[in-house]
């Protein structure tokens, strides 16, 4: 046990990373779907606090995948509720309409886990596709990251219908895999 | 180093951390009857032992394979002995096993193949067990969901020797008998809402795990008991995926090879005689045919009934590739001679299944356990269709 504080504490000394915020639970895994120019595509991130303090929520960058253009990171919230969008579009989202709360400002209780529904947009037809969140955290008065790890491609397109070729997604799961 | 890069060099790190924490493991220097198993850590693990009266000991020993043929099967299994831990009793218990240097030398995937033996007097047990002993990214998702399965041991028989020699044994060494035999193991099961337009897939990729039941006996073809269980962890650099439309719901089934080995005579202090086990996988993944027996129903109904929770996919090309962080144990895996043993594939989150959905409405997936890690998913539409 002394070994995993000792590493735990190392850890947190080599980086802004806070120990005891699990960002990676949707690691491994990838979303995607297609959706028009400007038009707000939505996925969700999950994040668990095992620090033992409240998380107080304050901001989020977009977490480029690499190899891939990047969208634009336009809206952040938490998920309530049981159910959750891997993809949904619009902001709010509207089919399912859920129920959000404010990102910045929300605290995590110690031990919870929260699901995290962001949405991005690109501004011209073609592939894009990122890799979740780094959140801003404040913990115990101390300000720190996490990396929320949510793999998505995001294909725009002229038609909604029209989705963007299997190799895409696959080539975004690929690097999902890769980062597991 | 880039920021997923550092990501993962910090999450390695947590994972040790998280291991050791879940593990039990501690920093000692444990006393170790074998001359080469200083030990620099143990790892405590859950051990259940059949019923026997009395106290007695268990052998801690390394299998070491050797010898691999062109399928890479292994044609040698050395057992070194490492420590020799005395136990009061039967039934469920927990036990430290040393994690030395040579232990750590002989992981494949970062888990080492441990093999026991229980000595209560004249009577002996026999178990084994492949431990995530090193931070891997598969270890980290069975250590850090509590997916250490309990050491199950075989029935006590009475052995030919009077117990475990003081201070230690001597080692036991097997070797092939006959050739390896290609069997199709249960890895999984896919199912699929009947909504026209909906699709899945099931991605079965490189360095996918796959655990199955041990058999051993003093008779090559009958008698077989399950001594706990060995997990292959594959190198394979292709993958094996199918794709299935509306309403599918089938078992996945895999190509794997069995091989028999016998012990090398005499080793009165070595369990029994012939133990067979599943050392290699083919590769491959495919459905169950048509006809053949159906996986069971989401046993909530459908996904808006499930408390587990529920994702949604939008309309038209909405996707969700889901790996199997946790992966599903099915009691009837495989089969070794006319024994049944259980199995479970996908620790190291290699095997994903894919939904894709074409259909003009939203579609729900959900599963057996709470999301996004649950071990079998269901799909539907808001109708439960």
């Amino acid at each position: 046990m002394i070994a995993a504080v000792s590493l735990a504490a190392l850890v947190s000394a080599c980086s802004s990373k806070i120990s005891g915020l699990v960002g990676n639970i949707g690691a491994g895994s990838s979303a995607g779907s297609s959706i028009t120019p400007g038009r707000p595509e939505d996925y969700t991130g999950f994040l668990a606090n095992h620090t033992g303090q409240v998380v107080i929520l304050k901001s989020a960058v977009l977490l480029p995948a690499e190899g891939f253009r990047a969208p634009r990171l336009v809206h952040e919230a938490i998920e309530m509720g049981r159910v959750f969008a891997t993809s949904d579009r619009d902001w709010p989202p509207t089919e399912p309409r859920l129920p959000l709360r404010n990102f910045a400002g929300y605290r995590i209780e110690p031990g919870r886990e929260v699901k995290i529904l962001y949405s991005v947009v690109g501004q011209k037809l073609g592939e894009y596709a990122d890799a979740g969140l780094r959140v801003t955290v404040v913990v115990n008065g101390s300000r720190g990251t996490v990396d929320v790890i949510s793999y998505a491609g995001t294909c725009v397109v002229s038609v909604i219908v029209h989705d963007c070729p299997e190799s895409f997604y696959n080539r975004v799961q690929r690097a999902a895999d890769r980062n597991t | 180093m880039g920021p997923l890069e550092k990501e993962n060099a910090v999450r390695n790190a947590l994972a040790l951390s998280l291991l050791s924490a879940l593990t039990g493991v501690i920093l000692s220097v444990a006393p170790s009857p074998s001359a080469s198993a200083t030990s620099a850590r143990q790892m405590q693990v859950p051990i259940h032992l059949r019923s026997i009266p009395g106290s007695g000991y268990v052998v801690v020993y390394l299998e070491i394979s050797e010898d691999f043929n062109k399928l890479g099967v292994p044609q040698k299994l050395e057992d070194v002995p490492l420590t020799t831990i005395p136990v009061s009793r039967a039934g469920m218990l927990q036990i430290k096993l040393p994690v030395t240097e040579e232990v750590l030398e002989n992981t494949s995937s970062g888990l080492a193949d441990y093999t026991f033996i229980a000595w209560f007097g004249n009577h002996l047990a026999s178990s084994e067990a492949s431990v995530p002993v090193a931070p891997e990214p598969g270890n980290d998702a069975a250590a850090m969901r509590g997916s250490i399965p309990t050491i199950m041991f075989s029935p006590f028989e009475r052995a030919t020797s009077q117990g475990v020699p003081a201070p230690k044994p001597p080692p036991c060494f097997y070797n092939a008998h006959g050739k390896s035999v290609e069997k199709t193991n249960l890895i999984g099961q896919m199912q699929d809402s009947a909504a026209r337009g909906s699709k899945v897939e099931w991605e079965y990729s490189s360095e996918a795990d796959s655990t199955f039941g041990v058999g051993v006996s003093n008779n090559p073809t009958k008698h077989f008991n399950e001594s706990g269980s060995f997990t292959i962890t594959n190198s394979i650099s292709g993958s094996g995926g199918f794709t299935a439309g509306a309403g599918f719901n089938r078992f996945v089934y895999g190509h794997f090879y069995r091989q028999r080995y016998v012990g090398t005579a005499p080793q009165p202090f070595c369990s029994y005689h012939y133990k067979v086990k599943f050392v290699k996988s083919v590769g491959d993944s495919f459905s169950a045919s048509a006809s053949a027996k159906h996986p069971p129903v989401d046993q909530y109904g459908q996904c808006s009934h499930d408390p587990n929770g529920v994702a949604t996919m939008n309309p038209h090309t909405g996707h969700w590739d889901r790996d199997r962080g946790k992966a599903t144990t099915y009691s009837s895996a495989a089969t070794i001679f006319n024994l049944t043993v259980s199995g479970s594939t996908g620790y190291t989150n290699d095997i994903n299944i894919n939904y894709t959905n074409n259909t003009n409405h939203l579609e729900y997936v959900c599963g057996n356990a709470q999301l996004p890690d649950s071990p079998i998913l269901w799909s539907n539409d808001s109708q439960g269709n």
